[in-house]
């Protein structure tokens, strides 16, 4: 059976299917044990694979599961999730199989454990062998960055030479660039996808929206129309889309509405009132700024939430102890004024000579500061700006504490902490505190050097 | 007990400890100045130095426990009322469904909930633990599971707690089956695997969701404090959980505590991640409304007048600010403190009841009468013959008149409250009558634009008090005759407005140009009533009222100033060493000993903190040892140590050598002391060298 007149619906993809048909096709004698699957994010591997290996499945010819990866985190649970598909997929009524399946711990057992699974099933079949097993393991590389992948596939690559029991596995890994894996000197098949391009996409899309929408619009006035809009949305945002369809779904969804309800309330399409063109017109500045584009954890404006006064100056005195270098502490927050203006006109004179390609000290990382200096700042800042004197007290220690379990203040790990000197950071950012200062009517830009 | 006794008996108390070869004496080593312990279980003392009849003690604790028992109730009911409304929204949106897609399979976003907890960062763990128990109790077909930074450290072992969470909910909820007596026999086959499963320990995350939802159950997932989650464990979390939901058709609500603002809070999440998500806001705070509502009450419930204390309006103000700050625990511990301080240093906290029949009066109670600030501001306040009168009574002991002039005052104290929630009405009636915007949206807020600029020392000055209503007199006096009439003619008939204008011309207006005299009669019956709510010009406002005294008592109990304590110890110790609480002063022997010795040497801790003082930042161990060793007054010392100290303990001559090991031993051991106390440290790759700690006021 010739794959390419079959069946298999995958738009656009005739070649990778070819090649797919020539690696892995159970009537050409036995399947490559490990296969690599490469190409940019919706690019379509994984749609084209699963379609061409349910169709294997469907005929009888293979037995195939799919595992995706990103979501199992782990090795370990990429290994379980392999055997328990398996055992599932060849129908064993085993018992305890949930021990079996526990007794691998890690690529060293699995081997192990996948023979005995084998050996049960011919025991159990009178030495009749399966169908050939196709595991699809999508995104393997994107597992925790501690879990290395690389050896993850190296050893389900060389899996079919510890045992012959093992022939009839195939793997196949499905990643973005295949160096990544570091495999490509086992000279695995590699099939390679390539990006769409954007009218292919659009023509993916139509489909797509067509299938789902519900219209009362004649089926061929409503694909012009679907096709229409998004013809104007995708070649408005095409420079922020790529050729990515995972960024493209989510905005078309949120502007879709915009466009369908006019239709759906007159029930027709009238031009001038409610076609695509209209619309786009009517509802320009929408599109102008970034509402769709913007993931944002809220739409609408949300009443924010109000700290404590005191809270709000603990956090500004942190961020001007990050920010500001420690020799000038005594010109900012000195008590005697003359000092600080007059030291301060010395300063700036000497610094606008030497460092004028100097970054701003806003634009790098916050510095480390010991807890003392902080305090000491609070209390220069915050004397001169409220009327009440600070209280040094436990609420103000329990205050800091908690702020620093909220990580908006940042304990590093070094320094000995009962000693003291413990070295702290600041990890709230420049709008925030500038909006907080503004709050509590304390002028920041006065504190901080440059 | 006074209350700088109370205060003293606070703090850290140094004792010197008597001489070796004296005897201590048997009896209490603890001296009593106002209160005297009893044997009885009850922990409250007999005040006015033990003179306080017996029955009294007892029933000052009996109404303590039973007042706050009422308050505590009311509080506890205003909380539940609040709570009760607080989650319907958030429950709505967790049960509903809705999930519109526009293109076939397009991916489902997790419907997450973002809870607002408010300011008050302290109340953040009690509000959580409502919305947990809220989600438990009114969702039965969702199982709930909650994650807490403080267990999850990693990735794998967040998966973990979730898995095994799971799990739980998913055997109570067999349980919860299991004892309805009909149970499919499905059910019974389910539930066998799952033992074992539990048995053998190995949670698979997908056969757990399998389960969860072949029972057509929901899965709820609270991260508690968002804010402390590391990024990279959120991350991975949400985006299982996003897999998940698409696979079950959004099952799977996320609910996210968000501890800061939200300003802060969306800058850590990173984009990639929102966008898995659907989230909604909600607002989960009500500790603001709940205080503000305590406080209404406080100030405003006329029906049980003996059951709580009157606070003074600047202490609800003090409290009104403070709420941003302290937790709905904090506050309620702050109330019972009051009550508590109150009934236990008050003696005639008694007073504040309607059934005398269980005091008992003796004279020593009377003298309290006498004595009390108030009756002497009073006094104060009275013309001269009128004082003479007063002071004439005090001091004979005609009792039957002094408890005329208490019954007097105590009813004035009894209707305080009655009379502001009469002035907090009219002044809501006029607004409601003549003005169309308002000024103040609830009685509280009308309270603190009463209230806020009050003068209680120069009570002459308020005569602008009020006028914050300038709006609305301005709008009375371009309002209609028969508008202002009508007006008078309701607060006529009102038998509580009407006592405000007895003593004013307040007939109806006959003409348009008397409507600025009215204005003014108005403003004049307001400032007259403010006056009569003064509490400082009602004697014995003790026996009931809590005055700003109060905040130094509560700062002092919940938010100590450790250091500057310990500093004011160093520097005074006599107030801790020669202290009422525990010495009786009059029988202290200053040529004992001991008292010797103190004056030559105080504490050795206590010399070397006032020497460092004088110390540049950074000093030698060994030269700050030798302007100890110098400071201290050798042969005075030598000869009080002699006096102190058995004879062979002590050569009779000190030679230099036992003196520099005896002061060297105080000044290491002093040393230390300083060392923990964290006013020096010794200087890091630099041995034998002190630093002094040295920011000012830390």
């Amino acid at each position: 059976m010739d794959p390419t007149t079959s069946p298999v619906d995958c738009r656009f993809r005739s070649y990778q299917l070819d090649l797919l048909a020539a690696y892995a096709n159970p009537e050409l004698g036995p399947m490559a044990p490990s296969m690599l699957v490469e190409g940019p994010s919706s690019s379509g591997k994984t749609y084209t694979l699963r379609r061409y290996f349910e169709r294997l499945q469907r005929n009888k010819q293979i037995l195939f599961s799919e595992i995706q990866c990103e979501y199992c985190l782990t090795r370990k649970t990429i290994l379980h999730t392999i055997l328990r598909n398996l055992i599932n997929l060849l129908d064993m009524n085993v018992q305890q199989s949930a021990e079996m399946i526990s007794k691998c711990d890690g690529l060293g057992t699995f081997v192990e454990v996948l023979k005995q699974i084998e050996h049960i099933y011919t025991t159990m079949c009178d030495g009749a062998r399966h169908l050939p097993v196709v595991f699809v393991l999508d995104r393997v590389e994107r597992l925790l960055p501690n879990e290395n992948s690389s050896e993850l596939c190296t050893a389900l690559s060389r899996a079919h030479e510890q045992s012959p029991a093992l022939n009839l596995f195939t793997f196949v890994y499905v990643v973005n660039r295949s160096d990544s894996l570091n495999i490509q000197t086992l000279a695995l098949p590699t099939i390679a996808f390539t990006s769409y391009s954007i009218n292919q996409i659009k023509d993916i899309l139509l489909d797509r929206l067509t299938e789902s929408g519900p219209s009362s619009l004649p089926p061929l006035q409503f694909r012009s129309f679907a096709r229409q809009f998004l013809d104007i949305i995708l070649d408005t945002y095409t420079s922020y889309f790529g050729t990515d369809i995972g960024l493209m779904i989510p905005v078309l969804a949120k502007l879709w509405p915009i466009f369908i309800n006019p239709v759906n309330e007159l029930g027709r399409i009238q031009n001038g009132t409610n076609d695509v063109l209209t619309t786009f017109q009517r509802n320009k500045s929408l599109l102008q700024s970034e509402l769709a584009l913007l993931d944002d954890l809220a739409s609408a404006d949300i009443p924010s939430s109000d700290l404590p006064k005191k809270t709000k100056y603990i956090l500004i005195a942190a961020y001007l102890a990050s920010y500001d270098d420690p020799k000038y502490d005594l010109i900012l927050f000195s008590k005697q004024r003359e000092a600080r203006s007059n030291r301060k006109v010395r300063h700036s004179k000497k610094k606008s000579t030497k460092s004028s390609d100097q970054l701003s000290s806003r634009m790098l990382s916050p510095q480390a500061f010991t807890l003392e200096r902080l305090l000491a700042i609070l209390h220069a800042i915050y004397d001169e700006n409220c009327d009440e004197p600070l209280l040094n007290d436990v609420e103000l220690l329990s205050e800091l504490a908690t702020l620093s379990t909220l990580k908006s203040i940042m304990k590093l790990k070094l320094g000995d902490t009962i000693g003291g000197g413990t070295k702290w950071k600041c990890n709230v950012n420049w709008s925030v505190i500038k909006k907080f200062s503004d709050e509590v009517g304390f002028e920041i830009e006065n504190f901080l050097i440059d | 007990m006074s209350f700088d006794d109370f205060m003293d008996s606070q703090k850290v108390v140094y004792e010197l400890k008597p001489a070796a070869r004296v005897a201590v004496p048997d009896g209490p080593l603890v001296y009593y100045q106002e209160g005297v312990p009893t044997e009885s279980t009850v922990p409250f003392v007999r005040l006015l130095n033990g003179n306080e009849p017996r029955e009294n003690m007892y029933r000052r604790y009996e109404l303590f426990v039973s007042n706050w028992a009422k308050q505590y109730d009311q509080i506890v009911q205003i909380l539940e009322k609040n709570e009760k409304n607080m989650f319907v929204d958030l429950q709505r949106y967790l049960s509903s469904d809705e999930d519109s897609t526009v293109f076939k399979g397009q991916p489902i976003n997790l419907s997450t909930a973002l809870l607002n907890l408010g300011p008050n960062i302290s109340n953040h763990s009690l509000l959580l633990h409502n919305v947990w128990q809220n989600l438990v109790d009114e969702s039965p077909d969702a199982i709930v599971v909650r994650l807490s930074s403080k267990v999850c450290s990693t990735v794998s072992f967040t998966m973990k707690i979730l898995a095994s969470d799971i799990s739980r909910g998913l055997k109570t909820d067999l349980g919860r089956a299991a004892s309805v007596p009909v149970s499919d026999s499905d059910d019974d086959m389910d539930s066998e695997p799952e033992d074992e499963e539990g048995q053998t320990r190995t949670i698979e995350m997908d056969s757990l969701m399998e389960k969860v939802f072949s029972r057509d159950k929901r899965l709820i997932v609270m991260i508690e404090d968002a804010d402390s989650f590391p990024t990279s464990i959120l991350t991975p979390l949400i985006k299982v959980l996003w897999n998940y939901n698409n696979q079950y058709r959004s099952k799977i609500k996320l609910v996210i505590g968000m501890s800061t603002p939200f300003e802060i809070f969306h800058e850590k999440l990173p984009k990639l991640t929102v966008r898995y998500m659907r989230p909604k806001y909600f607002q989960i705070d009500n500790t603001g409304q709940a205080v503000n509502e305590i406080m209404e009450n406080v100030l405003l419930n006329i029906n049980d007048t003996y059951d709580s204390l009157i606070l003074e309006p600047r202490l609800v103000l003090k409290f009104l600010e403070l709420k941003s700050k302290i937790s709905i625990s904090q506050f309620v511990n702050s109330m019972k403190v009051i009550y508590m301080s109150h009934y236990y240093s008050q003696p005639l906290s008694v007073m504040w009841t309607n059934d005398f029949s269980k005091i008992q009066l003796n004279s020593h109670l009377f003298d309290v009468f006498k004595r009390l600030p108030s009756v002497r501001r009073y006094e104060q306040s009275l013309d001269a013959e009128q004082a003479a009168s007063l002071h004439k009574l005090l001091v004979s002991d005609n009792e039957a008149a002094l408890g005329e002039l208490l019954r007097q005052n105590l009813n004035k104290l009894i209707h305080w409250r009655y009379k502001m929630k009469t002035l907090v009405d009219l002044l809501n009636f006029m607004q409601e009558y003549f003005l169309e915007k308002s000024i103040w949206t609830d009685n509280l807020d009308l309270f603190r634009l009463i209230f806020k600029n009050v003068s209680y020392e120069e009570e002459h000055s308020n005569f602008e008090n009020f006028n914050f209503l300038q709006l609305l007199w301005k709008k009375i006096r371009s309002s209609s005759l028969h508008d202002i009439n009508s007006f008078i003619k309701t607060v006529r008939e009102d038998a509580d407005f009407w006592p405000l204008f007895e003593n004013d011309d307040f007939e109806e207006l006959s003409s348009a140009s008397q409507t600025k005299r009215f204005v003014a009669t108005l403003n004049r019956a307001l400032l007259r009533c403010l006056e009569e709510l003064n509490l400082n010009n009602i004697p014995f406002r003790e026996i009931c009222c809590v005055d700003l005294s109060a905040l130094d008592l509560l700062t002092n109990t919940f938010n100590p100033q450790v250091r500057a304590t310990c500093i004011d110890s160093l520097l005074n110790s006599k107030n801790y060493l020669l202290n009422t609480v525990h010495s009786d002063l009059s029988q202290l022997d200053p040529e004992s000993s001991d008292m010797k010795l103190y004056r030559y040497l105080e504490p050795s801790v206590i010399e070397l903190y006032k020497l460092s003082r004088e110390a540049g930042v950074i000093a030698n161990v060994y030269d700050f040892y030798q302007v100890f060793k110098n400071s201290l007054p050798r042969e005075e010392l030598e000869n009080a140590l002699r006096q102190k100290c058995l004879q062979p303990q002590l050569p009779a001559k000190i030679d230099d050598l036992t003196w520099d090991k005896m002061t060297l031993s105080w000044f290491l051991k002093s040393l230390a002391e300083l060392q923990t106390l964290g006013f020096v440290r010794e200087v890091k790759n630099k041995s034998e060298t002190l630093e002094k700690l040295i920011w000012k006021d830390l």
